[in-house]
């Protein structure tokens, strides 16, 4: 049958390869031509010689990366909030989405998911500004209101390196979890609704039903989610890690990750091959990461994996 | 199933080879490469044959076709004038020397950014203005293109503005990459302050020369004023030099010369007495009062402060004018005050300068209309100030002034900034300014004291890896301790420690070696 069928499946397909073109086209120009741009990671650029015409560089461009000290910390730095981000996320995500699904009037349904998406579209740099508007130290709302009330110091929040992670990741759990529900939410309505009827015919509670049903039903989604973060765990929203902290020094220990100090490092020298270098160790450790992640599922749950 | 596979290999594996014909013949294009015949590189050739045989054929049509070319420059917003001045230029210069300018401005901010961009993607740019470290990246990316034996065949105007005593601070190396503006060609450092809240704490402005009468004044203030900050730091990086006499940054901070540079002995500037003594004086300033946490950390500049009446004074650099310039954009008279002798190094002077680019199809052109700017008064009025009648009108003592109902709010062309373009001291001056403006500006940079360095600067691809290290270092540093918002004693030596691991003692060597041929050379010592 196999033999046989080739050029018939071959035409029968046309139409769905034809469909397929364009978005392959895209793809090409757009993913793939620019990878012969990684060749300048490894140049010397000099732009009268051309990218081509360059003298190699070797490694040199990714040295400065890990030159100091600070590769720990922003490697360390740039994990562990993304860690963070995936488990805030998910669990925010999921939490919100289930809650949505089990409200039954409509029009209080749509301007919760407009309110939790809100913040989505706000930009970083406004936020910054509202984050600055509670912890500015003399005129923050948090300084003048808040703490006297409980009977607290006010606290110096720009230069006290230690209240940014939980800051950080109270910030980034505030913008971007209403956008990430959404996609677990039409997941949610994706559970057939006769499981969870039958589920509490039988005398089910809601806890029960959303830990036996709804999560099992949803479970591909998350991975494909989680996977899909994981991916991007050596890039860090640009916005959050500079705008947000105000670009205060004090706290770099705790709120510098690797875009940011590719970005203060190079400032001044507007290095491409340099950068360059950083944005191919970003990506080349996502890959691996992906890689090793899909292999783990896969041993577990080999039917969640994404290949 | 395995066909599709296979199928959809053949497909990538020729996906993969468009793709790599496609980018070789990209870069075939380059004007290095010749004999390029293909669709993408048509653009550049034609560029190359542009350049090699201009100006004749560049237009094919009849005659002396105008040339365009684009002059890029900063600007904070785009004055709504803007088209209509360069149209008035574009008609006297096509005119003079045959050429039509257009105009490209962008923020300051995001200046190199895009100006970079476009450089590498090729788009066209004719001559640039270009400020400080960001100079030296371009020039070792490349993109600059060697002016000397351009200034000698097109520029004698502009020789005879400056003179080779300041234009050779555009020198890197032995080549002359950027040619400075007239203007201020030195920096004094003091304090921009509030007049009438100095007036009415009985603050006498000319008792005010030292940080340390400063702080009195700031004492006061605090006192008397409460919501007032008495000080205003500088948001910048280099805020050093606003803070330690004699201080030459030699570009980037990163290994500096103490005391004018009298022994040309580059030092780690933040391991230095003279550092650890300013990061004590604004510490205390911190504790006391003066500065405050919020201005810093907010991003807020000086004049927000003032224009609310929340700032009695700020950290500036200052020059002949500055605060009757101030006061005009900040709507209130301000005052200022120098608390250090004028001094003048290669940083400040290649701190505006004009470039022009590597791969402009019209470098002669380019020269000639740098050559207007610097000696022709017509164009230089127009850039500085706008059109006559539009934007200002000359009034009978030969000043200038906004013509009958405009203001500085509703004036087409109000970029105020003479300093950008060519040779200010040819441009009018603007009603109550000094009218011997320029000729005071040009006495306080004769007599500004130079550093001994003068007229050098480094090269600094060699140590590309460190700068970007020790560039980190210093921003996660400098601006708390300039700004007392950390304790230099325990700060200070933690600074250095990381400055070092970050290889700043390379930086410094590399700087030195420069500086002693650069000083051999010129016989200096």
């Amino acid at each position: 049958m196999r033999s046989r069928s080739k050029p018939r499946k071959l035409k029968r397909f046309i139409p769905l390869y034809l469909m397929m073109a364009p978005s392959l086209l895209y793809l090409v120009i757009n993913n793939y031509l620019p990878m012969f741009g990684l060749v300048i990671a490894f140049k010397n650029v000099n732009f009268k010689k051309g990218i081509l015409g360059s003298d190699w560089a070797g490694l040199e461009n990714f040295k400065y990366l890990f030159a100091t000290q600070d590769a720990w910390v922003i490697t360390r730095n740039t994990l562990l909030y993304n860690i963070a981000f995936i488990f805030v996320h998910t669990f925010l995500a999921i939490c919100l989405a289930v809650i949505l699904s089990e409200l039954t009037a409509k029009r209080s349904k749509r301007i919760y998911q407009s309110v939790t998406l809100l913040p989505y579209l706000i930009s970083m740099v406004i936020i910054s500004y509202l984050v600055n508007a509670f912890l500015s130290s003399d005129t923050g709302f948090l300084n003048n209101s808040v703490l006297p009330l409980l009977g607290m110091e006010p606290v110096s929040w720009y230069t006290d390196p230690g209240k940014w992670p939980a800051i950080l990741v109270i910030v980034d759990a505030w913008k971007n979890v209403g956008y990430l529900s959404i996609i677990y939410y039409s997941a949610v309505l994706g559970v057939d609704r006769e499981y969870l009827e039958c589920a509490a015919l039988e005398g089910a509670t809601k806890m029960q039903q959303i830990r036996k049903i709804i999560l099992p039903l949803i479970s591909p989604v998350i991975t494909i989610m989680v996977l899909l973060a994981i991916g991007k765990i050596f890039y860090s929203d640009f916005g959050l890690f500079y705008q947000v902290p105000m670009d205060s020094g004090p706290l770099y220990s705790t709120t510098n990750v690797i875009s940011t100090y590719v970005y203060r490092g190079l400032m001044q020298l507007g290095d491409i091959g340099m950068s360059s270098a950083a944005g191919l160790y970003q990506s080349a450790v996502g890959f691996v990461l992906v890689l090793i992640s899909n292999l783990i599922v896969r041993k577990l749950e080999p039917e969640n994996a994404l290949f | 199933m395995k066909r599709t596979w296979k199928w959809a290999g053949r497909m990538l594996a020729l996906c993969l080879a468009a793709a790599l014909l496609c980018s070789i013949s990209a870069c075939g294009g380059k004007p290095q490469e010749s004999g390029a015949v293909d669709s993408g590189g048509s653009a550049s050739s034609k560029r190359e044959e542009a350049s090699a045989s201009q100006p004749e054929e560049t237009q094919g049509g009849g005659g002396e076709e105008p040339v365009e070319l684009v002059m890029s420059f900063w600007a904070s917003t785009e004055p709504a004038g803007l088209n209509q001045v360069f149209e008035a230029l574009s008609e006297y210069t096509k005119e003079k020397i045959g050429v039509t300018v257009k105009p490209f401005t962008v923020n300051m901010s995001n200046y190199p950014q895009q100006i970079n961009l476009m450089l590498s993607s090729g788009e066209q740019i004719d001559l640039m203005c270009c400020y400080y470290q960001w100079f030296q990246s371009l020039y070792s990316k490349g993109h600059l293109k060697e002016l000397e034996s351009l200034v000698e065949s097109e520029g004698q105007g502009i020789v005879d503005a400056i003179g080779w005593d300041f234009l050779n601070a555009g020198r890197i190396g032995t080549g002359l990459y950027g040619l400075t503006t007239n203007r201020d060609l030195a920096k004094e450092y003091g304090f921009l302050i509030d007049k009438e809240m100095a007036q009415r704490n009985n603050i006498d402005l000319d008792s005010l020369h030292s940080f340390s009468d400063m702080e009195a004044a700031f004492e006061v203030i605090k006192a008397n004023e409460p919501g007032v900050t008495p000080v205003i730091g500088t948001e910048a990086t280099y805020a050093a030099e606003y803070l330690i006499p004699g201080a030459d940054l030699l570009t980037d901070g990163l290994g500096a010369l103490l005391d004018y540079g009298e022994d040309l002995n580059v030092v780690n500037l933040y391991a230095s007495d003279a550092y650890m003594e300013m990061a004590k004086m604004t510490r205390s300033w911190f504790e006391k009062g003066y500065i405050s946490e919020d201005v810093v950390t907010s991003g807020e500049n000086a004049r927000s402060y003032f224009k609310a009446g929340t700032a009695f004074s700020a950290l500036s650099t200052l020059k002949p004018g500055y605060a009757f310039k101030e006061s005009k954009s900040i709507g209130k008279e301000m005052a200022q005050v120098g608390v250090m002798a004028p001094t003048t190094n290669t940083t400040v002077v290649q701190s505006i300068q004009w470039t022009v680019p590597e791969n402009t199809d019209y470098p002669e052109k380019a020269m000639q209309l740098l050559n207007l700017m610097y000696s022709d008064e017509t164009v230089m009025n127009l850039l500085a100030w706008g059109i006559e009648g539009e934007h200002y009108e000359v009034l009978e003592s030969g000043l200038i002034d906004y013509p009958e109902g405009v203001t500085g709010e509703t004036s087409g062309y109000n970029l105020n900034a003479g300093w950008m373009f060519g040779n200010q001291f040819i441009s009018h001056v603007w009603n109550g300014d000094s009218p011997t403006i320029w000729e005071e500006t040009d006495t306080f940079n004769r007599e500004a004291k130079k550093s001994n360095a003068f007229g050098f600067s480094y090269d600094s691809s060699n140590v590309k890896t460190e700068l970007a290290a020790c560039s980190n270092v210093v921003s996660e540093y400098a601006v708390s301790l300039t700004s007392g918002l950390v304790d230099p004693e325990t700060a200070i030596p933690e600074f250095v420690k990381k400055l070092e691991t970050a290889g700043i003692d390379k930086i410094i060597a590399e700087k030195q070696s420069q500086l002693d041929a650069w000083a051999a050379e010129n016989g200096k010592k």
